[in-house]
């Protein structure tokens, strides 16, 4: 009963203080301006993909129509370069990211990388960069809902709750409470659970409504929706963990405003960079220049081997030499040319092999350094857990990035048979090239794995509230 | 009088362990940021001059081969990092630092940082320019938000104001004392910025790059403490005025920067990446109305070059007919080219705008761009670089075209030139804008700057005035 009174009386405080209507009309506004804004962006991705995919299979079709034509004897081509016939007509085709019904919760890699790609036989495959926008956007960073609950969300929560113990003495309010039937620790920890709860449910509701701006439905992916539901209620906890432990010191309320807000940027804004700068000092990756140059150096002397290396490559390749038919032997020179191509390509991408790998190797080993030394910081897990589930993370591209370079790599083998064939593109050919999936990655475990960290982060704050006790006020 | 003042401030806020702690950190990072820059820097001038060098090569060594050959195997251009790049990249990690120039493709600049770095980098790198953009400001409130709600607090503000202490020099005394300190980082980070710059690279001049840097810095932490003293002054509680700054701090630095960037690309969408180089392509192959296919436009020339000489065969032309087609059909790329290069420049500029105004709501915002403008790493810079380069692409085509035109005839696709033309071209040298263009082109943001301060100081002792001292 008396705690039913206590909890009345908070609900009353808390309505009655405009710095929480103020801070929830604030949150609310900044959280769906940001979804608004950021499904904006994700849609125009998302019909880009489309488009370009919808664009291919329509010229693809009328390839085939005319290849078709020809092979019926409707049409006629006397020369390959040009006509549906050649390979060259065939080069490009269209890969696109997996953006998911969630991305709009998350800017993550999107803006930076373009969201169709195209590959070809002739080149190594690559992520286009958003190379035509803007890059001041890209530096300040996006407005999404992400930045809202990893930035804006403490700062409320601070503003809310640092003066709680503090001010009450300030005020003298506190020798009234302590004068008071209940215990002041379950007091205490009443107020703040009540508080956390509010608060837990309050921005909740507001990521709800915010799937419904979007027009999405979050109980269709439920597990999904849990795990964003316990992410967001763990990192609550810790930042009142941390308002709480702050609170018990006897400190005035500006001191606890300068120790929260220190905290604060410490958190989102040192630590980070400090963390990016010290992995950057000591896993060290070697410069993109100089794997253009080994490139460009290996395309070079493969060219210039052409001859010799073509001779070897059919000797280690019976089996395409075989492959040689007559059936177009006035295009000799043209699939000679292919065959020589892919040969030169292949030998090149054989000789930098090791030195890409390196290169990737040790920007794995780079990413695994920061995202270690960044666990420090609560926030950089949450936000990089909101892009796992976005599916908008480094790592999604990281992943769609190796999609690509399997598809390109069935592209220049499909062309590459075909060359040695001595074949033109027929209609036979619509059933066998290869077409890319977009495929929507799922990386439970990373998810997972931050539910863990901010469990521990508020478990280690539990500890320290437990040492530091109630008794302490 | 004002020194003594000024005197008791720094006092005051030498026996503040809390101030003297949060000075030397931030010195602390500086050196921090800086060390780390010069390295980052000294590497990437080191891996610029390799690969312009091994470029260099690649051309030379190319062997005998027919010129439009060599124009199709191409020559890498690399970006030379701007001098103060020791204290802002600025957007440089978002844009390319290698350019393929060959013949027919107009190419950007690729390889961007960026797409390298996880998911941490997106908080932010700690170089020079983030700590005295972002972390001396939040100094600034951390010492600023009781200077005088405080004294108010502690009661002593009247014991202050009752020594027939005259409020502007004590309120000035205030305000300079930690002016001095916000002066003190930014003129150590830049001198030791520009020394370093100039240790990497002996004949460049930057002190006036520095002076309108620091002029920038100047403006910007005037106006934070004006600020900071004008919601310290009006606070009845010092918390207040805390919060109060704080969320001013995050709605400069942070809120209004992103909302900035969201809206500019919202209300000004850039085209997108496929469709635009699709109907690049469509356009160099229908013609620029779309009713002039490239079979028409070579036809044309064809016959006027035949009516030009007055022979009937191409045969029996003085020149190639193939390497005068190719230029003309280089002639007409680069005029579809700069069509839709003039698009997306448009579509930046608007862009440009918003950030502009939206400079008038965000204090940071103006200052991170004069800082961009100045250290040569905005957008103006690289658009700059790839204009030139793009240049650069069409003389060296163009030479190699008329190689072919001039030397060989027509349907001689055995003629092969040497290294002796290849030597014809020269060497990519970039000319970065001189200071006074910058200044001018981003002259908006230091009048924005000026604004800022103007309006909180007139506000700051408007309110001293109106409110008679008795603050």
């Amino acid at each position: 009963m008396k705690y039913q009174i206590w909890y009345r009386t908070e609900c009353k405080l808390l309505l009655r203080d405009p710095v929480v209507w103020i801070f929830c009309a604030a949150f609310l506004g900044c959280l769906f301006y940001a979804t608004l804004v950021s499904v904006e962006r994700q849609a125009a991705y998302r019909a880009a993909v489309t488009s370009a995919f919808e664009t291919q299979a329509l010229q693809q079709a009328e390839q085939f129509a005319d290849l078709a034509a020809f092979e019926a004897g409707e049409k006629q081509y006397d020369v390959l370069f040009g006509t549906p016939r050649s390979y060259f007509t065939w080069a490009d085709s269209v890969t696109g990211f997996a953006f998911s019904d969630w991305s709009f919760l998350a800017t993550g890699s999107s803006d930076l990388f373009a969201p169709v790609n195209l590959v070809n036989f002739y080149e190594p495959p690559k992520l286009f960069a958003q190379d035509l926008a803007n890059p001041l956007p890209r530096l300040l960073g996006s407005f999404d809902p992400a930045f809202v609950l990893v930035y804006l969300l403490p700062l409320f929560l601070i503003a809310l709750n640092y003066r709680l113990i503090g001010y009450e003495r300030e005020r003298g309010m506190l020798t009234l409470l302590l004068a008071q039937t209940p215990a002041i620790k379950s007091l205490m920890v009443l107020r703040m659970a009540l508080r956390l709860g509010l608060v837990f449910a309050f921005v909740a509701l507001a990521l709800l409504a915010a799937f419904g701006v979007a027009g999405v439905n979050p109980l269709v992916q439920s597990g999904s929706l849990i795990v964003l539901l316990s992410l967001v209620l763990l990192y609550l906890l810790f930042w009142f963990c941390v308002v709480l432990l702050v609170n018990l010191m006897r400190w005035t309320a500006s001191t606890c405003a300068l120790v929260l807000l220190t905290t604060w940027a410490f958190l989102l804004m040192i630590l980070p960079t400090l963390a990016i700068l010290t992995a950057a000092s000591i896993a060290e990756v070697p410069s993109r220049v100089s794997l253009v140059n080994a490139q460009r150096s290996a395309a070079k002397q493969a060219s210039e081997q052409k001859t010799e290396l073509f001779d070897q490559y059919l000797l280690d390749h019976p089996e395409l030499a075989d492959l040689k038919s007559d059936e177009h032997a006035s295009f000799s020179g043209t699939f000679a040319w292919y065959q020589q191509s892919a040969v030169v390509y292949e030998t090149a991408a054989r000789a930098v092999a090791s030195q890409n790998e390196r290169y990737q190797e040790q920007l794995r080993a780079r990413h695994q350094l920061e995202s270690y030394l960044s666990l420090a910081s609560p926030a950089v897990v949450f936000k990089h857990a909101l892009e796992t589930l976005a599916g908008t993370s480094v790592t999604h591209y990281w992943d769609y990035a190796e999609a690509l370079e399997r598809y390109a790599q069935d592209w220049r083998t499909f062309f590459k048979r075909k060359a040695f064939s001595e074949m033109a593109m027929t209609t036979r050919d619509q059933a066998s090239l290869p077409g890319f999936q977009p495929t929507q990655a799922q990386f439970p475990a990373q998810t997972m794995q931050a539910l863990l960290l901010l469990g521990v982060a508020c478990v280690l704050l539990g500890v320290a509230l437990f040492v530091k006790q109630l008794k302490a006020i | 009088m004002l020194s003594m003042l000024v005197l008791k401030e720094w006092r005051q806020q030498w026996r503040n362990r809390q101030l003297l702690f949060a000075f030397i950190l931030l010195c602390f990072l500086g050196v921090v940021s800086l060390t780390y820059s010069y390295f980052e820097h000294r590497k990437a001038l080191a891996t610029y001059a390799e690969g312009m060098a091994t470029a260099r090569d690649h051309w030379l060594s190319q062997g005998e081969k027919n010129p439009h050959s060599a124009a199709h195997y191409g020559l890498y251009v690399f970006k030379l990092p701007a001098p103060l790049s020791v204290l802002d990249q600025g957007v440089a990690p978002f844009m390319g630092v290698a350019t393929f120039t060959e013949a027919h493709v107009k190419n950007d600049a690729t390889y961007e940082s960026a797409l390298d770095q996880s998911g941490a980098w997106r908080f932010g790198v700690l170089t020079p320019t983030f700590l005295l953009v972002y972390l001396v400001p939040l100094f600034l409130i951390f010492a600023c938000f009781d200077r005088i709600s405080g004294e108010r607090e502690r009661g002593t503000w009247r014991l202050v104001l009752s020594c027939r202490a005259k409020l502007f020099p004590v309120l000035l005394s205030k305000w300079l004392s930690l002016y001095m300190l916000a002066m003190i980082v930014a003129v150590g980070v830049i001198l030791f910025g520009s020394i370093m710059a100039t240790l990497l690279e002996p004949g460049v001049n930057l002190w006036q790059q520095c002076l309108w840097l620091l002029l920038g810095y100047a403006l910007y932490y005037a106006a934070f403490l004006n600020v900071g003293l004008l919601v310290s002054a009006n606070c009845a509680r010092s918390h207040v005025a805390m919060v109060v700054l704080i969320i001013f701090w995050v709605v400069c630095q942070l809120v209004v920067p992103k909302w900035a960037a969201s809206w500019a690309e919202q209300r000004f969408p850039t085209p997108d990446r496929a469709v635009f180089h699709e109907q690049m392509q469509q356009q160099k192959a229908d013609g620029m109305d779309g009713h002039n296919p490239k079979d028409e436009r070579v036809a044309q020339i064809r016959n006027e070059t035949l009516e030009k000489y007055g022979v009937i065969e191409v045969s029996e032309l003085p020149i190639n007919i193939d390497g005068l087609l190719m230029q003309q059909d280089e002639v007409y790329g680069n005029r579809v080219y700069d069509a839709f290069g003039e698009r997306i420049q448009q579509v930046h500029a608007s862009q440009r705008s918003v950030f502009l105004w939206s400079s008038l709501l965000s204090l940071a915002l103006p200052m991170r761009q004069w800082s961009l403008g100045m250290t040569w790493g905005d957008l103006s810079h690289h658009q700059r670089f790839n204009a030139q380069v793009e240049t650069y692409r069409r003389d060296w085509v163009e030479m190699l075209n008329t190689d072919m035109m001039q030397q060989s005839r027509s349907g001689d696709w055995s003629y092969k030139a040497d290294q002796q033309l290849w030597q014809q071209v020269a060497p990519f040298e970039f000319e970065p804008a001189g200071i006074e263009d910058q200044v001018q082109h981003n002259a908006a943001y230091l009048i924005s700057l000026l604004l800022w301060w103007l309006v909180s100081g007139l506000a700051l002792f408007g309110w001293i005035h109106w409110r008679g001292g008795m603050i």
